[in-house]
């Protein structure tokens, strides 16, 4: 029988902060500017999958927003090659052409998000979708969506966008077909 | 291995609007791939049995046709493999087309929006249906996104169909007759 969302592990994680890895493939990592997944797509158990999901939650020091880039054999691509758009849940919030895809935005209180990943290994287009949720309403956004293709991807790197620091957790749940 | 919370359905039988896209490719055991071709619609029937209340259903899906514009995929629950077509959905969505402002919109109308998608692009769309089976209101939202115009499209939708009916499938079509859809869609149950 197929099985899918069980946890699967990265094989190793890094980042400019204090980073761990739990077994059951839980990466925390705090006071960081980056956390960053190497290939953490590629098989579990001895499948293959190609579909996941990340689910995470992120708390910033100060009003900030989460992007992404995709990684390659450990390099983590900045060109200012995405193309991510998306709905905020205040403001005209959407980009073009920038060097990360916007995933969520958030400040010091804490922003889930879910980011859906598909075709990352079997086919040549990648798409990313994210969904978020944060009670900031200081910031007023409480929901953000964004969407972006992305090529060659068998690791992500979560960045904070702007200045300052985050704590950053999140687990990978592959989709088994 | 653990429990799986999300386990993969196979429809007990697929339809298309033409007979040109009548190539279902069993994939994997459990994944369907609709292989290229042009149909408009597609009906999925027998997916949807009391063995689960809830379902996520993804679908990386490419579009293509002669009409203009930015068409939408439209959801219409089935029973039997009939649609119901009755302007009795309650929807509202929130999305943006590249660099235009984010949009709403709530209606009344005789579908639910699922995706905004444009031509010769892959989409990927993500949606949960709750209890379209169990004969009560059946709830369904998600969030679809992909390139568009040289772009990127996203937004995320919802809508309501309340009655007591119970649905066994779906039909996802066009808001234009002209575009056709082919992509690879997968329907997982929820365990109880």
């Amino acid at each position: 029988m197929s099985t899918s969302h069980v946890f699967s592990r990265p094989t190793s994680v890094s980042s400019d902060g204090a980073v761990s890895i739990s077994d059951r493939g839980l990466i925390t990592a705090t006071s960081c500017t980056f956390v960053q997944l190497n290939d953490a797509f590629s098989q579990q158990y001895g499948q293959q999958f190609d579909s996941s999901y990340i689910m995470g939650e992120v708390n910033f020091s100060a009003n900030n927003s989460l992007g992404v880039r995709s990684v390659t054999a450990g390099v983590a691509d900045a060109s200012t090659t995405y193309r991510y758009g998306g709905p905020d849940g205040a403001s005209t919030d959407y980009a073009v052409s920038q060097n990360n895809m916007r995933i969520c935005s958030g400040g010091t209180t804490v922003t889930f998000f879910k980011l859906s990943i598909d075709r990352v290994l079997r086919e040549y287009n990648r798409q990313l979708l994210c969904e978020s949720i944060n009670s900031n309403n200081l910031h007023n956004q409480t929901m953000f969506c964004s969407s972006a293709n992305f090529f060659l991807l068998d690791g992500l790197r979560f960045i904070a966008v702007n200045s300052g620091t985050m704590t950053i957790s999140l687990q990978v749940y592959p989709f088994f077909s | 291995m653990s429990r799986p919370s999300l386990v993969p359905v196979a429809p007990t039988s697929w339809a298309f609007a033409s007979s040109a896209g009548s190539s279902v490719v069993l994939y994997d055991n459990q994944t369907k791939i609709l292989s290229p071709s042009t149909t408009e619609w597609v009906n999925i029937n027998g997916v949807f049995t009391a063995d689960y209340d809830n379902y996520l259903i993804r679908y990386a899906c490419s579009f293509g046709g002669t009409g203009t514009g930015s068409p939408f995929l439209y959801l219409r629950m089935s029973s039997n493999g009939t649609p119901v077509t009755n302007t009795i959905y309650t929807q509202t969505a929130y999305e943006t087309f590249g660099s235009s402002a984010p949009a709403s919109f709530r209606n009344t109308v005789s579908y639910i929006t699922v995706a905004s998608v444009s031509a010769y692009n892959t989409s990927f769309i993500e949606f949960m249906v709750c209890s379209p089976f169990k004969a009560e209101n059946t709830l369904v939202h998600g969030i679809a996104g992909g390139p568009w115009k040289g772009q990127v499209s996203c937004g995320l939708y919802a809508g309501t169909l309340n009655n007591t009916t119970s649905y066994d499938g779906f039909r996802l079509t066009y808001s234009e007759p002209t575009w056709y859809q082919y992509g690879r869609l997968q329907v997982f149950g929820f365990n109880k």
